[in-house]
Formats: structure tokens, C-alpha cells, sequence
């Protein structure tokens, strides 16, 4: 059986567009994920460096306005509100590409890893290192080898300061016998549980423990990631039976547990259960997810032929449509849908913000899960009576605003092709205007489902 | 292919549970019974540091733990009973105590060990059954619920809850829908009833629809500036339902993770609890007197404070019990010392009783609720602590 194109672009992209040329063959579209991202270089934003410079001289300014106990803020105002903006652009120039790009299977991918690895823009701070950790981290290493993405994602300033490893010290290393500080789990913990294992597989707590001192050392200068010795527990660590470490600590430690954690049997099953998830179903099938994670191992962790396996499986074909999309996918498949993702690109920043709060409604606060865990992939979690009423008015006035000319019968069948129900198209084809023809396809179950 | 009506029922047909850590939104449930009694079930997301909030400041052993964090004296404290002195953030509560309106459960855990999973952990906490081979109860649904079942007069359309999470702890076989305040339709009519009839075939959009239809006409937008005009929003919103034929109430509260700067992180949650405590007291009124407030976590935290002020995930923590119906001015349970070879895994405080016993006694005694029934379905596999009474 040969994936559908109705199939390939709505679950696994982020649907068509009368603009935008359909997805139409898996070749194609991990060829494409090797090549350089042409789309990416329109949407260049500043270093993570660059950013940490700007938030140190902001709170530089601040210390100064404390100090000179004047009450004038307007310098430090000024530029916290250019930092804002900033940090919003990223969300927003995040959404254009996903609204733009031909290759919306590598748009999903990057907002799929970037929730395996949620860093969530908690404060100023994190929100900068988040647009930068995207682009550094995610963006650059969906198509390589899971041990490269891991590695970049963990080891970028973002995660460090979310899961507390910058300021995690060993406790017999120079700095920590000094300073008598110490040990902070969080990182290592949410590592095994959260981004490689899964909460099910077999480590115990000695293992977190073992491996949080194995990860200290990780942490950020006045450039960004840094491996700092003395801040290292030095030693042996023994996790999952196995040493690493010396004497004298080394970033390459790390990276040692690092690329055996990536060929885990049981990460490589929790990653291929991962995609099938949020990609397939709730309850995926047990061949689809061995079929995946076999890939993924024989591939010693090949992205690009994990991929294949999930796309290419008969589970992953179906026709039926088990998943909600999300309020990211619902409001960019709908803008594509529409045509309206040139539209998307030039919106200004009072509408962005009321598409972002309109999102936030709908459940999903973008770049802001509520853990580290990521957003829920449960159906009934994104259809509940606020967020769907949410749904349904921000379709309908999109539907007011642009769809008054559109004709709703030609749209569906280029929305949803074979997808479209008969009752649907009788509905759409029944009403008075023809934009509350294009809201009801807007909210109906087979435009919200994927 | 075309997609049937079918195939979609089909598709919504795969409808399970859902939850997640929530440090930032808060959900609340409600549920009717024909009860006159008050429950309020609020849920502290995070794992709270028991050992913070009632500091065992009469426990020599205590003081070697903790050193960045301050405790006791320094930390402004009360003391409760000589042994056990209370968090300054709550201090607001220290009237409750007083007059007996105020416990606590000290040492106690779910039977969850040693993961430490913040999503597990809660899992267990809401859900309440623990099954011999360390899962969840079937159908995953929450101990209020189960209980919920055991009422005879607690209909479908009773249960319900607000917010844009549903909370498990009030989830499963009585159907629940959720609510917030803070949306709106603005559809015509007939907008509405071609809506529906496209809903049909979807018992997931079809459901969620009918209740966002029904109670947007009932419930006025409120907006809440901060933090703690939301929780007291929040509160009142309970207090105002309880007031009429609701009778169990639960939400959470979040911000109990404290890896970091623990004395400032845990000060901001400690005030929202206090909050959401004053003003649930403070709106209703007589019912108070009635009224059983139960707060818990997923898990306490490290007895030892990590090296960047704060504590990372541990077992055994604390449970509060506030209201009129409380036999307070007690603290409860078995304290287990804090020497390093009373520590459980030398790292936790040993938890000496289970959580759920505590909650059982409650329900036994609101809800007239037999031994059996408590171990057998709201609470599978629990032994309880039969001689545990503290509603008067």
C-alpha cells in the first residue's frame, strides 16, 4: 500500500494550500531534509551569545537604576521591551516557516523535537534562550543521528538554565569543595525519563545520581556552553553497570554515556513510540512501534531512516484519523488552507499577539508547555468545551475576514480531499454565506482531526 | 477513501484520561452528592517540601541537613506544638490552628518509590489505586470518581469541571466536562445547529460543544490580575458552588518544583495555598463548619538541600487538613526521625503511613462511605489505618 497524498499532508505535515505545491513522495521529502534549509535563512535571528550579551546589559542597567536609587526606568524599559519583542519573534518567524514551507514534514519535525526537548520561556531569560536554542539546537539536527540531536539539545545554554545544570556542581570538585555547594538531579533525571528512556525503562536511582554527577561541569560562560573541569565531580560513575568518567573530567565523558544512551534498546522503543504517537495514534500498534525502533537500531540512530520506517509502515497509511491536532497545527493548517500563509508573513505585532493569545484560549501557550514534559498528545485534552468554543471563534471570524469570496465547495475538496464526509459537504454547501460555509469546515471533526 | 461517520466514531471512540503537570493553569472540578457535607480536594503539583512547611524544628538531626535554606527560627517560623513550627508564608493560617481548624499528616506518601516522576507520582496520587503489579487502577480514572460511584444520588450531569485541564482525580465512568470562565461563543443560532448536526458522528467534539453552548450563557468573564487575585478568584468561584447543591470540589495549585532558591519559589506557591484557604473560609460562611479541606502532593523532597538552595525529588511528605469538620491542632501520624540511618535510601524522609488512609477516613466519615468499599474500590489494595479518625 502507497501512502495517499491526503494522508502524507495531513498527518504528517501541516495540510495544503492552494499556494503551496502538495507533498506527493517520501523520497522527496527526506531527500529534502538533507539539503540546506533555503527557508531557514530568511528567518536568521541572533545568536544565543548575542542574546546573553544583550540580557547581561539589561541587567547591568537595572543594577545601576538601583543603586543611583533614582526612580527613572526608561532606559531599562526600553531595552526589556526590545527584548520582549525579540523573544516574540521567534514564535512568530517559528510559525511563518510551518506556514510557508513546501516541506511541512520537516516544519512538524522540528516543533516535535522541540517538545521532546521542551525548554519552556519560564522568564525573560529562558524565553530568549529559547528562540536561539530552536534554531541552534532543533532546527540544524532533525535529519542526522539522534545521538548529535541529544547531545546539541542538552548541552545548549536553554536546557541548562531550565533544568538547573549550569549550577549543578560535584561535590568534590575544586569549585565544590570551596563553595560547599552541590549536586541539583533535575537535568539527568528528565533525561533518562523525559528525552532518551522513558519513565518505564529500568534505571534506578543511583543511576540518576550517578549521572548527574557525570553532568556536572555542563554549564554557560559570557559565549554560552561551556565545559568547566573544576566545576566536574571527578571520578569514575557507574550507570547501567558500565564506568565513565576519570580522574580528570572531560566534556568527552559525557558525550561517551551520551552515544550509548542514544543505542539504549529501550530509548530507541521509547523514541519510536514517541513518533508513532504523535504522529499516528494514542495507541499505536506494537509492529508499528517495533518497526520504527528496529529501524532506528539498525540504523545506529539514523534519523532519516527512523523517519522512513514511520512513514512507510501500512499503521502510519490509514485512513482513519485518530489524532486532534493541536491548536499549532489546527491554526497553521487552517491559515494554509485558506491561503493565507503569504498573509501570516507580514502580520504585525499587536495581531501576532492576539494570534498568540487566541492559541493560549485554544490550550497551547507556544514555547510554553507546563513542564518539561512537553505538550499532551491526547485528543480529549486539546477538544475540551473552552478550548473547542476558543476553536470555533477564531475560525469563524478568520472565516468572516477572509473567506467571503472563497467558494466553501471548491475549498473543501482542496482541504480534505477524499477526507471530506458527505455530511460535510452538505453542510458547507448548505448555508447562507459563503464564509459560514468555510467556518464550519474550519471546525468540523475532519478538518480538526489528522 | 472516503472517511464515514464511521470511522470517525471509531477514531473518537479511543478516549482515555488526560493529565499533566500544570504549574501555570489551574483546573477545578466539581461534583454534586446528596450529601450536606463539604469536600475540597486541592492538589500541589510539584512535590512539596514537607520538611519546609512544617519544619520538624524540634528534630536535632534537621538542622545538619539544611544550611542555605533557612529554617526554624531563622525562617521566622511558628512553632505548633513544640516539635513542629509552620512555614512564615503561611502564617495567615496560624488562627485555624488556633481554634483547631488546622492539621497535618506528617510522613506520609502514596505507595510510589523511587522513579520520582513528577507524572507518575501525580498519576498516583489522583488516580489512588495501586495495583499488585505497581500500575494504575484499570480505567485509570480518579479516586474521587470511584467514590463518586458509590453515592446514589450523584447523577452524570452533577459532575462536571472547570478549566482548561480536566483534573483525574474526578475522571472516569462519571462523565465530566470541562469549563472556564474565560471563553466565549458568539454564534448564530442556526450557525449553532448545523454545528451540531456535523458533531454528531464525533462523541468527543459533539460533547465538548453541548457544554460550551449550555454554559456560556451561565458563566460571566473573570479575569484575575495576578497569581493570587486568580487562586482567591478561584476560590470564591468553588465557594459560590459549594454554597449551592455541589458538595466536592477539587483543583491544584502548582509551583512546589524547588530545585532552585527554594526559600523564594516555595513562599510564592505557600501564599496561593494560603489564599485559596482564607477566602474559601472566608465565602462560606456557615458552611465552613462542614467543610473538609484536604491538600496533598505527588511527593516530598530531598532531605539534604542540593547545591543551588534548593532539593530535588524525594518520597515521604505532608498532607494539610483544614476546615470546620477538622479535628485540628493535631499533628498526625508517626514520625520517623531524621538520623541518616532513619532516612529512606538515606536521601528521603521515610514515609511511616500511607496518604490514602488519610483521604479513606476522610471520605468515611463525610460521605458514610463502609471500610470495604473504601479498600476495595476507591481504594484498591489499601490497607487502611482503621483506628484513624480526624472529622469531627
Amino acid at each position: 500500500m502507497s501512502i495517499s497524498n491526503t494522508i502524507l499532508n495531513i498527518r504528517f505535515g501541516y495540510g495544503f494550500s492552494p499556494n503551496i505545491q502538495a507533498m506527493d513522495n517520501i523520497d522527496w521529502i527526506l531527500r529534502d531534509l538533507t539539503k540546506p534549509d533555503e527557508l531557514a535563512k530568511n528567518f536568521q535571528t541572533p545568536s544565543f551569545t548575542e542574546r546573553l550579551k544583550k540580557f547581561d546589559q539589561l541587567q547591568q542597567i537595572r543594577k545601576e537604576i538601583r543603586k543611583s536609587q533614582t526612580k527613572d526606568r526608561t532606559k531599562s524599559r526600553k531595552l526589556q521591551k526590545r527584548l520582549n519583542l525579540l523573544a516574540q519573534d521567534d514564535v512568530k518567524k517559528f510559525l511563518i516557516q510551518a506556514a510557508l514551507d513546501k516541506n511541512s514534514f520537516k516544519q512538524r519535525l522540528v516543533a516535535f523535537w522541540h517538545d521532546n526537548f521542551s525548554v519552556s520561556s519560564k522568564n525573560l531569560q529562558l524565553g530568549l534562550a529559547n528562540g536561539a536554542y530552536i534554531n541552534e539546537a532543533i532546527r540544524p539536527n532533525i535529519a542526522g543521528n539522534f545521538a548529535n540531536l541529544l547531545k546539541q539539545a542538552i548541552t545548549h545554554p536553554a536546557m541548562l538554565i531550565y533544568l538547573d545544570q549550569f549550577r549543578s556542581i560535584g561535590e568534590n570538585s575544586p569549585i565544590g569543595k570551596k563553595r560547599k555547594s552541590g549536586l541539583n538531579e533535575n537535568l539527568a533525571r528528565e533525561i533518562l525519563e523525559l528525552h532518551t528512556m522513558g519513565v518505564k525503562a529500568d534505571y534506578t536511582q543511583t543511576d540518576v545520581r550517578e549521572f548527574a554527577k557525570l553532568l556536572t561541569g555542563l554549564t554557560i560562560n559570557k559565549k554560552g556552553f561551556t565545559f568547566n573541569p573544576k566545576m566536574s565531580e571527578p571520578g569514575i560513575k557507574t550507570i547501567f553497570g558500565k564506568k565513565y568518567g576519570a580522574k580528570k573530567p572531560k566534556l568527552e565523558h559525557i558525550y561517551q554515556f551520551l552515544d550509548d544512551l542514544a543505542m539504549n534498546e529501550q530509548t530507541a522503543k521509547h523514541i519510536a513510540k514517541k513518533l508513532a504517537i504523535h504522529f499516528v495514534s494514542e495507541q499505536p500498534t506494537q509492529q508499528l512501534v517495533n518497526h520504527i525502533a528496529n529501524a532506528y537500531l539498525a540504523s545506529n540512530a539514523d534519523l532519516l531512516a527512523t523517519y522512513r520506517a514511520l512513514l512507510e509502515h501500512e499503521e502510519s497509511q490509514k485512513p482513519i484519523l485518530q489524532k486532534v491536532k493541536p491548536p499549532l497545527e489546527y491554526v497553521i493548517s487552517s491559515i494554509r488552507a485558506l491561503g493565507l500563509s503569504n498573509e501570516l508573513a507580514k502580520i504585525n505585532n499587536k495581531d501576532f499577539r492576539k494570534l498568540y493569545a487566541t492559541m493560549k484560549k485554544m490550550g497551547q501557550e507556544l514555547f510554553r508547555a507546563k513542564g518539561p514534559d512537553g505538550w499532551s498528545e491526547k485528543a480529549n485534552y486539546w477538544i475540551t468545551p473552552p478550548n473547542l468554543a476558543e476553536r470555533i471563534n477564531w475560525a469563524s471570524n478568520l472565516a468572516f475576514k477572509y473567506g467571503q469570496k472563497i467558494d466553501p465547495r471548491e475549498l473543501i475538496k482542496r482541504a480534505l480531499n477524499e477526507n471530506a464526509s458527505p455530511e460535510l459537504i452538505h453542510a458547507v454547501g448548505d448555508t447562507e454565506n459563503k464564509w459560514e460555509g468555510i467556518a464550519l469546515l474550519l471546525i468540523s471533526p475532519e478538518f480538526n482531526r489528522r | 477513501m472516503p472517511l464515514n461517520r464511521r470511522k470517525l466514531l471509531k477514531s473518537a471512540a479511543a478516549f482515555s484520561c488526560s493529565l499533566a503537570a500544570s504549574p501555570f493553569i489551574t483546573p477545578v472540578s466539581f461534583a454534586a452528592t446528596n450529601s450536606d457535607n463539604k469536600l475540597i480536594v486541592i492538589i500541589l503539583r510539584g512535590g512539596m517540601d514537607a520538611l519546609d512547611v512544617v519544619q520538624p524544628y524540634g528534630d536535632k538531626d534537621f538542622y545538619s541537613y539544611r544550611n542555605k535554606i533557612k529554617i526554624g527560627e531563622q525562617a521566622k517560623a511558628h512553632d505548633l506544638n513544640g516539635f513542629f513550627a509552620l512555614n512564615n508564608n503561611l502564617k495567615g493560617l496560624m488562627e485555624l490552628w488556633k481554634n483547631e481548624q488546622l492539621a497535618f499528616a506528617h510522613a506520609v506518601a502514596t505507595p510510589y518509590r523511587d522513579k520520582r516522576s513528577h507524572f507518575d507520582g501525580q498519576d498516583f496520587l489522583e488516580n489512588g489505586g495501586f495495583e499488585k503489579n505497581g500500575n494504575l487502577t484499570k480505567n485509570s480514572d480518579g479516586w474521587l470518581n470511584r467514590m463518586l460511584s458509590l453515592l446514589p444520588d450523584s447523577k452524570l450531569e452533577t459532575a462536571f469541571s472547570i478549566g482548561h485541564q480536566r483534573l483525574l482525580i474526578l475522571e472516569g465512568m462519571v462523565k465530566t466536562s470541562s469549563w472556564s470562565p474565560d471563553s466565549r461563543l458568539d454564534l448564530s443560532d442556526e450557525a449553532k445547529r448545523l454545528l451540531e448536526q456535523l458533531y454528531e458522528g464525533d462523541e468527543l467534539f459533539s460533547s465538548s460543544a453541548k457544554i460550551a453552548f449550555e454554559l456560556s450563557e451561565k458563566i460571566k468573564q473573570e479575569k484575575g490580575a495576578n497569581r493570587k487575585t486568580k487562586i482567591a478568584t478561584l476560590a470564591r468561584f468553588c465557594a459560590n458552588r459549594l454554597k449551592e447543591n455541589t458538595s466536592i470540589a477539587a483543583f491544584s495549585i502548582g509551583g512546589f518544583d524547588t530545585h532552585r532558591n527554594q526559600n523564594a519559589n516555595l513562599s510564592k506557591a505557600l501564599k496561593e495555598l494560603e489564599v485559596a484557604i482564607l477566602t474559601l473560609k472566608e465565602n462560606l460562611g456557615n458552611i465552613w463548619n462542614r467543610t473538609t479541606i484536604l491538600a496533598m502532593s505527588e511527593f516530598g523532597r530531598t532531605v539534604r538541600e542540593n547545591g543551588t538552595q534548593g532539593t530535588d525529588h524525594g518520597t515521604g511528605g505532608a498532607m494539610l487538613m483544614a476546615g470546620g469538620a477538622v479535628r485540628g491542632g493535631k499533628i498526625y501520624g508517626s514520625w520517623p526521625g531524621l538520623s541518616e540511618n532513619n532516612l529512606y535510601q538515606n536521601r528521603d524522609l521515610l514515609p511511616t503511613s500511607d496518604i490514602r488512609s488519610y483521604s479513606a477516613a476522610a471520605i468515611r466519615d463525610i460521605f458514610k462511605i463502609d471500610n470495604s468499599s473504601l479498600e476495595n474500590i476507591v481504594f484498591p489494595n489499601l490497607d487502611m489505618d482503621k483506628n484513624l479518625k480526624f472529622i469531627l
